[in-house]
């Protein structure tokens, strides 16, 4: 056991100051009632929209599924058209995928989280809100586009040139603009999470002390930053297809629509891996407390998690072993492929020693644990054996595909997900789900998953092609449909009830004791049921099992014994700790209920949702007054003066209620944003050497290109704005009001003239973006690197302003740390965009 | 039945009494059940196996599918032996030695799996010997148009329907203009994309008559699928006829019975 920074109080406190704490507590984190209820940002509220609204995604994607398996459950079927059918498959793949498996875990993330944590929140809950908002929008729009027959229906991973050239309506584009929206939305929640679990830890949970759950999720939250921008890259490129006629999938104009299956791939198998490992998670949080032991390999978990989360980038090409690369390119995916079962296979036998050093006690929880490992493994063995690129050649587009896929991901995200579900559920409002009628969902999910999915891998080597909306007979297909039919119906019920006992009103129940699993992580401290405020006091941590190991830890807790018991000045707040040792370096004080998040939401879902019904305009003004309404969230809501420097938060420990550069939360948030946005300047990047590698001609002869003078003139005046922007945080630091104003009023004029600059090469050449992929990818990397510039103009212009109104002053600097970190990346962009467009045509 | 052999034979029944047992007898007896009542044949079943390629293929699975069951019962076996214990610490080495062995012996198994696996990679992927026959097919919106373009013979086309000579290779060529489609034909080879802009071959070594079924294994719009074919495969001379014959003046005459 390590030794403590800070015992708790000797004594308990007097109970007249602990009623007086809980009572300023209750004010600062009591929800908004009425109508402000929906304006509020706590994460145990928003956790619970979120949570709730995925649940329903989840339903109606398995609605969807159910029509199929109607469809194909006899040969020759008139149950649905092929148009009818093609649009189901395409939304039930597409809403299980966007709207369930990566949202469940972002939802149990906000909500648990910070409770693992021993946190009161997140650090920016109106970000967790605005996810939420933008989650309801897109997800809704794609949902009812299907009513009214304009659904998508070229697949879930939407080849072109069939949704390219091959899908007038709006279907397509309601699937690229409005996901791409709900990505944008993930990200941020990745970013909010990556920073609850670095920075917001009670003291002493040093690095190697995380629950297992955060590890978990840090690695998948890391992976959506890069995985997540190469689709969103490959969805711009093929809406300006679509939109505008730029030829990136046109093999005419020089296209190929291989660069969509790179580009979505290097997003897809990242995907389900974003998709398993936080819900293998839970898993690790489950066994440890039925086996009545800590955790055995703890560091193994965490190396393989890491481990499989990084070989998982170098994959993608399994997904494509068909569509004739060289050999050596199919042997190494194949050969990386497999491997990636290795750390995956670490984890399980983790689980397994874990049950086998410890007494595992029959519960509902660990049934579903068993139902997720022997699914899962059946899942990982299919996975190894089309990764094999001989049997692939067989297997790739078949019901053997469909019956891996939904091994992996039935095994690997729904049974962990109900099981969790129903040990988690005493956190959410304080009492139990049923026993008996989990017992029941258990059965049926577990038999009907088997008879749908089993069946399906003779299905599909028996000659069946995925997508198919029938089949013929006398292929021998028709019983092995049948069967999965019936499986079907067995999962729908089963489903059933669980949406039932969780929708089921339970005011007549009693609570539930409180840890009534008897556990030994920080999430459990809650009382039946939880309290606004989260965890009444901070406490100072030294073990894996605080619950376990730390005796009287609930009673020091409750009694305000450790860190931050009372709320003072009547305002939210919440520790921040160092990234490593969890020393604590900040009180942050975070927002209450606000509705600014969802008139954000708002806007930026017109601005990227309109234009699917050609709406340019309408879409432009949303941008602007989405533009709007940020700045005013970021200047009414952060990088707040306090009234004092600093604050009190116990055991002789004061902390500064401000912090700017690498210290403070938003620079990090900077940070981490940015490195998802330069993945996705990479990707585009990525486009121009796929096609210039290629035997093509790339540029064509005689097409005139950007020319070296404008970009070269772009990118100076860029990198003068960017050493500008850095010098005036210098200055600003030494209190020079003169230099600041002109540094940055410089700067800003630097920044139009250099976007300007960076547009006029094309432009002035006569370049025509719809003629050849060599112009268009010119032209959209020059708009890029402008559009970055026009962004670095505009918080420049709002420093000016921060510092004008004296919202920023020579301490109080976070405005001018975080542009000035903004501009690096643009800097990066720039020179990036001028090696492509100068130095490349001058190699070739 | 060589199939169900094969399954029945894979599968090591265990015994041992728990609360997982019964999910387990019950899985097993689905797997059973469904390759009894449904057998691997057809003519568009890649287990039901007419051509080299399809041949090896098929090898690989099933060896694979036996290694896989037998994995799968061996950890499902361990679990289900880990939940039973009574535990303490005395069990923690073993425990410790079970996760180490939990990375090398896949780690064994999967290398093993990867030098079998590659080693069979060159003969499906590579081209067919300069002299084959070679048939162009084009992927259509919703058909699939078959040119042959052989030397002494007048070229023709041919929809949804392809000839072979038994026992002789022959190189696909594939080609699209318009989406992205895939040439199945799981009796007698894997598939490969006809993609708009590239040029992609198959190579396929039929090596019994009969008439075999092919299906388009990428999705590519509203009737994709129906976009099926027919190979017919027939000794040497027959196909020669037959190739005389196609290359003649076109006149009415019976289709291809499945």
């Amino acid at each position: 056991m390590q030794h403590q920074d800070h015992e708790p109080l000797a004594e308990s406190p007097p109970i007249e100051l602990q009623r007086q704490q809980t009572e300023r507590l209750l004010r600062a984190w009591a929800p908004a009632k009425g109508w402000r209820y929906w304006s509020e940002v706590n994460n145990s509220v928003v956790g619970q929209w979120y949570t709730g609204l995925t649940i329903f995604f989840l339903a109606y994607g398995g609605v969807l599924a159910a029509l199929m398996r109607i469809q194909l459950s006899i040969p020759n079927n008139k149950f649905m058209t092929a148009e009818t059918y093609n649009q189901v498959f395409t939304v039930h793949g597409s809403v299980m995928m966007f709207l369930f498996a990566i949202p469940i875990f972002e939802a149990f993330s906000i909500m648990f989280l910070p409770q693992m944590l021993g946190a009161r929140d997140l650090p920016f809950p109106r970000l967790s809100a605005y996810g939420f908002w933008a989650f309801l929008m897109g997800g809704m729009t794609l949902c009812l586009s299907l009513f009214f027959n304009a659904a998508p229906s070229g697949g879930w991973f939407m080849y072109p040139p069939l949704t390219s050239k091959y899908e007038p309506g709006i279907g397509p584009d309601i699937w690229l603009l409005g996901f791409s929206f709900i990505e944008v939305a993930a990200i941020a929640a990745s970013v909010e999470l990556i920073i609850g679990i670095l920075k917001s830890r009670p003291p002493g949970m040093r690095i190697h002390l995380i629950p297992l759950y955060c590890w978990y999720v840090l690695v998948a939250a890391a992976m959506i930053l890069f995985a997540f921008p190469p689709l969103i890259t490959g969805s711009m490129l093929l809406e300006l297809e679509r939109a505008l006629n730029w030829p990136f999938f046109d093999v005419s104009r020089g296209g190929d629509p291989l660069l969509w299956q790179h580009l979505f791939w290097l997003f897809g198998h990242p995907e389900v891996y974003i998709v398993f490992l936080p819900s293998v998670a839970l898993v690790a949080m489950i066994v440890p407390t039925f086996a009545r032991t800590p955790i055995v390999g703890y560091s193994w978990i965490v190396l393989s998690a890491i481990g499989t989360g990084f070989i998982s980038f170098g994959l993608w090409v399994h997904h494509m072993f068909t569509t004739g690369l060289p050999g050596i390119t199919l042997a190494l995916f194949s050969a990386a492929s497999q491997a990636v079962a290795i750390p995956t296979g670490v984890q399980i036998f983790c689980f397994i020693a874990t049950m086998l050093v410890g007494r595992v006690v029959n519960s509902l929880p660990m049934m579903f644990v068993f139902g997720a490992l022997a699914t899962f493994v059946i899942g990982g063995l299919t996975g190894v054996m089309v990764a094999v690129a001989s049997f692939d050649f067989q297997a790739h587009d078949t019901y053997f595909i469909v019956a891996h896929l939904h091994s992996v991901l039935i095994g690997g995200s729904i049974f962990p997900f109900v099981g969790a579900t129903y040990y988690f559920y005493p956190l959410v409002n304080g009492k139990k789900l049923s026993e008996r009628l989990g017992r029941i969902v258990f059965w049926c999910l577990f038999i009907g998953f088997n008879v749908t999915f089993m069946p399906m891998h003779l299905t599909g080597l028996r000659g069946m092609p995925r997508r198919v909306y029938t089949y013929s007979e006398g292929l021998g297909l028709e019983t092995l449909n049948l069967i999965s039919s019936v499986g079907a119906a067995i999962l729908v019920a089963g489903f059933a009830v669980f949406f039932w006992d969780l929708l089921r009103n339970k005011d007549q129940e009693p609570l539930s004791e409180r840890n009534p699993w008897g556990a030994g992580t920080l999430e459990w401290l809650q009382e039946m049921p939880g309290k606004p405020w989260g965890v009444r006091s901070i406490p100072e941590i030294d073990s894996r099992y605080p619950l376990w190991d730390q005796a009287n830890i609930v009673r020091d807790v409750d009694e305000g014994r450790f860190f931050m018991p009372d709320a003072e000045e009547g305002k939210r707040e919440m520790l921040i700790t160092s990234v490593i040792d969890a020393k604590p370096v900040q009180c942050l004080r975070i927002p209450g209920p606000s509705y600014i998040a969802f008139w954000a939401a708002l806007f930026t879902g017109g601005a990227f949702i309109l234009p699917t019904f050609k709406l340019y305009w309408a879409a432009a003004a949303c941008a602007a007054i989405a533009t709007g309404v940020i700045l005013r969230w970021l200047w009414n809501g952060t990088a707040i003066i306090p009234e004092k420097e600093r604050k009190y938060i116990g055991h002789g420990v004061e902390v500064p209620l401000y912090a700017s550069g690498p210290d403070s939360v938003g620079w990090w948030a900077m940070l981490i944003t940015m490195l998802a946005v330069i993945t996705a300047f990479v990707s585009l990047l990525f486009g121009y050497l796929f096609y210039w590698t290629l035997d093509r001609d790339f540029p064509p002869p005689g097409m005139p290109g950007p020319g070296w003078f404008w970009p070269t003139l772009g990118t100076a005046m860029l990198m003068g704005s960017w050493a500008l922007t850095n010098l005036v945080r210098k200055w600003n630091r030494q209190d020079d009001a003169r230099l600041v104003y002109g540094g940055l009023g410089v700067s800003c004029l630097l920044a139009i003239a250099g976007g300007a600059a960076m547009i006029a090469g094309p432009y002035l050449n006569g370049m025509d973006p719809t003629q050849h992929v060599y112009a268009a990818t010119i032209w959209l990397l020059v708009i890029w690197t402008a559009i970055h510039a026009g962004l670095g103009l505009i918080m420049n212009a709002y420093c000016i302003a921060r510092r004008a109104f004296g919202r920023m002053t020579a301490k109080y600097d976070i405005d001018i740390h975080n542009v000035g970190l903004f501009w690096h990346f643009v800097a990066i962009t720039a020179v990036a965009t001028e090696i492509v467009l100068v130095v490349f045509p001058i190699l070739k | 039945m060589i199939c169900t052999v094969t399954h029945l034979g894979c599968l090591k029944m265990r015994t041992k009494a728990n609360r997982k047992s019964p999910a387990l007898s019950l899985f097993l007896a689905l797997l059973i059940f469904t390759a009894i009542v449904t057998g691997c044949g057809g003519i568009q079943s890649s287990l039901s196996t007419a051509g080299e390629e399809a041949e090896r293929i098929a090898g690989l699975f099933w060896i694979m599918t036996g290694a896989g069951a037998a994995i799968w019962l061996a950890v499902m076996a361990l679990a289900i032996y880990a939940a039973q214990s009574k535990g303490g610490e005395q069990r923690r080495p073993f425990a410790r030695r079970l996760i180490v062995l939990g990375g090398v012996i896949p780690a064994i198994v999967l290398f093993t799996l990867l030098v079998f696996g590659l080693n069979m990679l060159p003969s499906l992927i590579a081209h067919a010997p300069a002299t084959a026959m070679k048939v162009t097919v084009f992927g259509e919106q919703w058909w699939w148009r078959v040119r042959y373009e052989l030397p002494g013979v007048q070229p023709f086309e041919l929809a949804n329907e392809i000839w072979l000579p038994e026992g002789e290779p022959v190189e696909f060529i594939l080609r699209s203009n318009n989406v992205i489609h895939s040439f199945w034909v799981p009796s007698l080879a894997g598939k490969m994309d006809l993609i708009p802009g590239r040029v992609n071959h198959l190579t396929i070594h039929p090596k019994q008559s009969g008439v075999y079924r092919g299906a388009c294994a990428e999705y590519c719009g509203r009737a994709h699928a129906q976009m099926n074919f027919y190979v017919v495969v027939k000794p040497k001379a027959e196909f020669d006829s037959w190739l005389k014959a196609q290359s003649g003046p076109a006149s009415l005459t019976d289709s291809v019975e499945p």
